[in-house]
């Protein structure tokens, strides 16, 4: 921040030896040592502040014993000037408000317009922005009034960097465009350095970063060479200004080059405030270790020298820091205090309060009064009467010197001790009470303090949780509201700590409020002096809902984690954010392999890319997929999962996340495809079964039936038959013997290849051996129809192939051949095909219709027609060869034209022919 | 014997040529006249220009099984008000629920295969 201080001479500049000066001081009358003293001040103060402390002290006190009042109001300004330099505002606030009331009494406009200004810088500091913008408008209108340019640029300054402060960054230009004027017509190089430094924050702010950068090294060039803070303030904006252009070499060069300024004497406020943006910038690029030890130094700073509005900032910073680190729980205390401090701090008033200084200055003046007793005020506890003093010189110089003693011991023994905010807490209760009160009643935290349990204050918050009233506590002792088990236990520590044998410490209290609901509290205790008594302040919030939440969390996270199907989370872009154990134990990824990871490492490239759009296009629409994949293991072993892959919606009904649940359904489908196997050869068993019967039932028992009548019939009616018909009876017998043996070879065949009893044994052979047995085998039947058996295969066709089973193939396919043909012939062919065997047997006969055809070779779709001379087929000899010419890895078919003849072919494996 | 019986006549629908030769030397022996008719469709054929005084029908055959024999024929006796002839179904092979489907189709008896000659006549006249 660029903040402007005026000391009495501003712009001043003593090239006088500071020897020469001390040695006139010696001798000098009190006048003009005053005027020394005053002189020293002002050259120390950009070069040793503690040494201007010295000199403006020394002078306070002359001008206190010679009742110089204008001279005592210059120096506590001073003096205020000086503490502000060192950042300690509370003195500086102090002294400006006493040289406040000094200018006010003496009715010295002219000093008086920078006290105020000084003032207004104070409270800009302190965060009370209100109070500072009415300070900062009084100081203008009055200086208007006297025509102190040198002062009206500088508070025009100052408030212009109020307002960009406070986010109305247009509205700060026209205060700067004003200053930019009135330095420019005065001449003053300080003045209008320090002009343009604030033109380049404002543009900074406003996003302007070229103009920024250009004023800001304007004001490098005219910046006198004294100003430390302002050169330090300056490299800041610039590292600002080449951040925001993404220029991080650069904006990293400027950091260093204000960092490195420290060392020369740049005060603690400029410090903070060049290392909160330094932290800031780390952060932004991914440094968060840096950023966090450079933001704890900052925070170090800020708790040093109470700077809240460096705190406002800070502590988002770190709570967003410490979120990025993942610690949660830190990053959510500073987002809290962060809270509380613009919620009790920050005037909500500011916007309108500034607007309304800029129409109409002149307000201020009726408010001037009032202002001057709010002051008095706020000095109640350490107010001096001035009048009274003037007689009593020596005793307030010893006292006033006693008090900055004090001060400068506390702060070294406050540098010592940790600085956790339960102490600063601690110490600025009494330190600024009046601050306070008002963070402490409005604090979210419970605050309270205590003596053996009786409650000697409580903030609001903790009568708000507890539903007790204060005056119901004054009686009861807060230990009775503890839980019994552990009341003993938490006495006992209350009463080490009153001791002192017990230093400051957390944990957890479970206490019954009003309604004996039992509440969880998350407590700090420490020892403090209250009313000068020991006494134990308790800060800490009511975590009941918070462990609530946790215990269903925790079940929650159990089941999760326990549960034997695999939960994926994943993240917008598919990428992993989590995988429970089942999910490691069942792929063998382990969760650190797949996190950041999309789940398609799993993919087993094996599943159809439609599926994976129409589960996509499903989830992004917000609703729920449901299916099955082949999915791939760690190890490469395939395995089928279940899914149901839901959206996750957040509080702006947006998806978020993918929450995936997988079950590995592998033996299931194991499982499934055995139960279809299964039923498969359940079905098939079921068709044989019934092929079998209808079989036995209808081609068994009709030749039997003949069988059976005619033999009852000649046993019965022998006598009385003829001889020709006795002898057709018997001729009757017989053919129905014939069919029903024929029929029984091949159903015990057939049977034998369902039980898997038929080995399949190839060997080599000539075809023409068996191809002439079976033709003598049909001679006697063809011959009975006129039809001519021919073999036209060639000699030495020779097969690979097992010959029982291709002497039934022949056996059915001749029988057919004959059955199905009233006359003609029946001729058989063979031929080469690479390597097989091409049998082709070809009749004259009926034909089959083309209907028929593909039912030829299946079981459980017959084709069964009679044969020209009424002999029935079974549809079994066709399906029988079939099976068989299968084992032989050939191919049987069919062509046939109704009437004109069927062409059966079938192919066996070749063997080359032997010599 | 013969000279006691009244002589009928009866319709034999047979596919099988044996069971064919069967029944009718059993029909001729007990001095029945008998047509044959090879498939269901001639066994309907034959029934609308004959009058038989009973029907051996078989159930499974080729072109027009035994089922749907019976049942053309009971549509036309219930059209053209003809009197209801007997209708045996001989079959060598009858699932279960099989005799339900026979009654249905309007078929009256049914005798299983293998029959006796003397069996075929008690069930033609009962």
């Amino acid at each position: 921040m660029f903040l402007w201080l005026l000391t009495n001479n501003p712009t001043a500049t003593f090239a006088t030896n500071i020897d020469s000066l001390q040695n006139v001081l010696i001798t000098a009358h009190d006048s003009v040592k005053l005027k020394l003293y005053s002189e020293l001040s002002e050259i120390y103060y950009n070069i040793d502040i503690q040494k201007a402390i010295e000199y403006d002290s020394l002078g306070l006190l002359l001008a206190q014993k010679n009742s110089a009042i204008q001279e005592e109001g210059i120096f506590l300004n001073n003096l205020g000037s000086d503490y502000y330099g060192v950042s300690h505002f509370s003195q500086s606030h102090f002294y400006f408000s006493n040289a406040k009331l000094i200018f006010t009494e003496l009715n010295d406009t002219t000093f008086l317009v920078k006290t105020l200004n000084n003032l207004g810088l104070i409270y800009q500091v302190l965060g009370f922005y209100k109070l500072s913008a009415d300070y900062f408008a009084e100081a203008i209108h009055l200086k208007r009034m006297v025509g102190d340019t040198a002062s009206l640029i500088t508070t025009l300054n100052n408030i212009a960097v109020l307002y960009d402060k406070v986010g109305l960054h247009q509205e700060g230009m026209p205060f700067l465009e004003e200053a930019t004027k009135l330095s420019e017509l005065y001449g003053d190089s300080t003045l209008t350095s320090l002009t343009y430094q604030d033109l380049g924050l404002l543009s900074l702010s406003l996003n302007q970063y070229t103009l920024s950068i250009q004023h800001a090294e304007k004001a490098l060039v005219m910046l006198p060479v004294n100003r430390i803070n302002d050169q330090c303030a300056i490299y800041t904006s610039l590292a600002l200004a080449y951040q925001k252009m993404n220029n991080l070499a650069m904006a990293s060069r400027y950091f260093q080059r204000a960092i490195v300024l420290f060392s020369d004497g740049v005060n603690d406020y400029e410090k903070a405030n060049t290392l909160l943006h330094y932290a800031t910038f780390l952060n932004t690029n991914g440094n968060y270790d840096g950023a966090l030890e450079v933001a704890l130094e900052v925070l170090n700073l800020a708790y040093n020298h109470d700077l809240a509005e460096i705190k406002d900032t800070l502590y988002k910073l770190l709570a967003g820091i410490y979120q990025q680190k993942g610690d949660y729980k830190k990053a959510l205390k500073f987002l809290l205090e962060a809270n509380l401090l613009s919620d009790s701090i920050h005037n909500k008033n500011l916007t309108s309060s500034l607007m309304l200084i800029s129409l109409n200055e002149k307000v201020v003046q009726s408010r001037y009064d009032q202002q001057q007793l709010e002051n008095q005020n706020l000095l109640q506890s350490q107010q001096i009467s001035y009048s009274q003093k003037l007689l009593n010189v020596m005793i307030t110089a010893f006292m006033v010197l006693l008090v900055l003693l004090l001060i400068i011991l506390y702060y070294m023994i406050r540098k010592r001790k940790d600085n956790t905010t339960l102490q600063q807490l601690n110490t600025k209760l009494s330190e600024s009470e009046e601050k306070y009160k008002a963070v402490v009643e409005q604090s979210p935290e419970i605050m309270l303090i205590h003596q053996h349990g009786k409650l000697l204050f409580a903030n609001q918050h903790f009568y708000t949780v507890l539903g007790y009233s204060p005056d119901e506590l004054t009686t009861l002792s807060l230990f009775n509201l503890i839980l019994p088990e552990e009341k003993e236990k938490i006495v006992q520590m209350a009463r080490d700590r009153m001791d002192g044998k017990l230093p400051q410490g957390s944990y957890e209290i479970k206490a019954f409020n009003k309604d004996k609901k039992l509440l969880y509290f998350d407590m700090s205790f420490s020892r403090i002096t209250y009313n000068n008594q020991p006494a134990i302040l308790g800060i800490g919030n009511d975590i009941t809902d918070r462990k609530e939440n946790l215990e269903t969390i925790k079940k929650l996270t159990a089941a999760i984690e326990q549960s034997p199907n695999m939960i994926l989370i994943t993240n917008m872009k598919g990428l992993i954010e989590y995988a429970n154990p089942a999910f490691s134990l069942i792929t063998g990824y382990t969760s650190e392999e797949v996190l950041g990871r999309n789940p398609r490492i799993l993919s087993s490239g094996k599943v159809n890319i439609h599926i994976y759009r129409e589960l996509w296009e499903t989830i992004l629409s917000g609703k729920i997929w449901r299916g099955e994949l082949l999915n791939k293991k760690k190890n490469g072993e395939l395995y089928w999962e279940s899914l149901v892959i839901s959206p996750i919606l957040n509080e702006k009904n947006a998806i978020s996340h993918f929450v995936t649940i997988m079950e590995d359904i592998s033996k299931r489908k194991t499982f499934e495809n055995a139960l279809h196997e299964r039923e498969e050869a359940l079905h098939q068993a079921n068709v044989t079964k019934d092929k079998f019967f209808s079989i036995i039932a209808h081609d068994l028992k009709n030749p039997f039936n003949a069988i059976l009548g005619f033999s009852s019939l000649l046993t019965a009616e022998y006598e009385n038959l003829s001889d020709t018909e006795r002898r057709s009876y018997i001729e009757n017998i017989s053919m129905a013997a014939n069919s029903t043996y024929s029929l029984l070879e091949n159903l015990l065949e057939w049977s034998r290849t369902q039980t898997g009893k038929i080995k399949f044994a190839p060997t080599t052979f000539d075809l023409n051996g068996i191809i002439n047995e079976t033709m003598n085998l049909h001679q006697t039947q063809a011959s009975k129809k006129g039809i001519k058996l021919i073999s036209e295969v060639p000699f030495n066709t020779f097969v690979n192939a097992d010959k029982n089973m291709v002497k039934t193939v022949l056996r059915n396919l001749f029988s057919n051949a004959v059955k199905f043909s009233a006359s003609g012939e029946v001729r058989i062919t063979a031929k080469r095909q690479e390597d097989f065997v091409e049998v082709c047997i070809i009749d004259t006969g009926v034909g089959i219709p083309a209907e028929g055809l593909d039912k030829l070779f299946k079981l459980d779709e017959q084709y069964l027609a009679e044969g020209t001379d009424y002999e029935k087929g079974t549809g079994l000899g066709l399906i029988l060869s079939k099976e068989f010419i299968d084992k032989h890895g050939g191919r049987i078919w069919v062509k046939s034209n109704r009437n004109t003849g069927s062409r059966f072919y079938f192919t066996l494996p070749a063997q080359e022919q032997k010599n | 014997m013969k000279s006691k019986e009244i002589i009928k006549h009866v319709l034999l629908v047979e596919d099988n040529l044996l069971n064919q030769k069967f029944a009718m030397a059993v029909l001729k022996l007990k001095g029945y006249t008998a047509d044959l008719a090879e498939n269901g469709k001639i066994g309907v054929d034959l029934y609308t220009s004959n009058e038989y005084d009973a029907i051996l029908m078989d159930i499974q055959m080729p072109v027009l099984n035994g089922i749907e024999a019976t049942k053309q024929i009971r549509a036309m006796e219930q059209k053209n008000h003809w009197p209801r002839v007997k209708i045996i179904a001989v079959t060598a092979y009858a699932m279960p629920g099989d005799e339900e489907r026979f009654k249905q189709a309007g078929i009256d008896l049914y005798i299983a295969k293998p029959y006796k000659g003397d069996d075929l006549i008690a069930f033609i006249q009962q």
